[in-house]
């Protein structure tokens, strides 16, 4: 959720600190990895609002459905070669999609982090980061669209 | 509800498309994604489109992991644990 190295190491060491110190607290049988995720997120919260950075400005002119699919079968149809999908399975390059995923604003990386790399449901993203089932919805959607620009811009599926 | 899908093959993509995240999330309803996968089976467009979406995520989610925490990360917080312990 961090974009820095240092500072998700710091959070990381201080969600266990506070699991360990308030586990009595702990429901057993309840979902673990959704509390510890939910400490981890608040103490973020409290270290972002602390440190007052400016929302980044995202266009959502350009978020249509199938947004890599499509460029990718205009590709394929002009150029030949990859269909869509080879060109995802052979391209997308792992540190693409660090880079894609780290420049989502704030509240579509965490969404797409929890949702797409976490498997939580959205009833769970819903109670973790606090915000109504239908903000999960419409913020996951806009987040994997951000995510297939960003993959678009700046990994190898784009031959120019 | 139990309403007739409209015949035109246009709605019924956009029906489709409308759940596209969902879908993929697994958190359709069953009817919904009955609904969806009939769709998928009558329509070669959506079915690429979908498909594709599905593949791009699990090409994320496994790419995305392929990074294990530091070691420094890792060792710091077993020596946590350790200290614990010992209190």
């Amino acid at each position: 959720m961090t974009r820095n190295a240092q500072d998700a190491d710091d959070l990381v060491q201080d969600t266990f600190v506070r699991a360990f110190q308030f586990q009595d607290q702990f429901i057993g049988g309840t979902n673990a990895r959704a509390w510890l995720f939910r400490i981890l997120t608040n103490l973020f919260i409290n270290s972002y609002r602390k440190r007052h950075r400016e929302p980044d400005r995202v266009s959502y002119d350009e978020l249509e459905d199938f947004y890599l699919y499509n460029r990718l079968a205009d590709d394929h149809m002009h150029e030949g070669g990859d269909t869509p999908e080879e060109a995802v399975l052979r391209k997308v390059q792992v540190e693409a999609i660090h880079e894609a995923i780290s420049r989502l604003p704030d509240e579509y990386r965490e969404t797409v982090i929890l949702a797409d790399l976490n498997d939580f449901a959205y009833q769970e993203i819903s109670e973790i980061l606090d915000i109504p089932i239908g903000t999960v919805r419409s913020r996951l959607s806009r987040g994997r669209r951000l995510v297939q620009r960003a993959l678009w811009a700046y990994s190898d599926l784009n031959p120019r | 509800m139990g309403e007739k899908q409209a015949p035109l093959e246009f709605n019924q993509c956009q029906e489709a498309v409308k759940r596209l995240d969902e879908y993929l999330s697994r958190e359709l309803e069953g009817a919904e994604v009955d609904q969806v996968r009939r769709h998928l089976s009558e329509c070669k467009g959506c079915f690429d489109k979908f498909r594709f979406e599905e593949t791009l995520l699990r090409t994320i989610r496994e790419k995305a992991e392929q990074v294990t925490a530091p070691v420094e990360l890792r060792s710091r917080i077993l020596s946590l644990f350790k200290r614990r312990d010992d209190d």
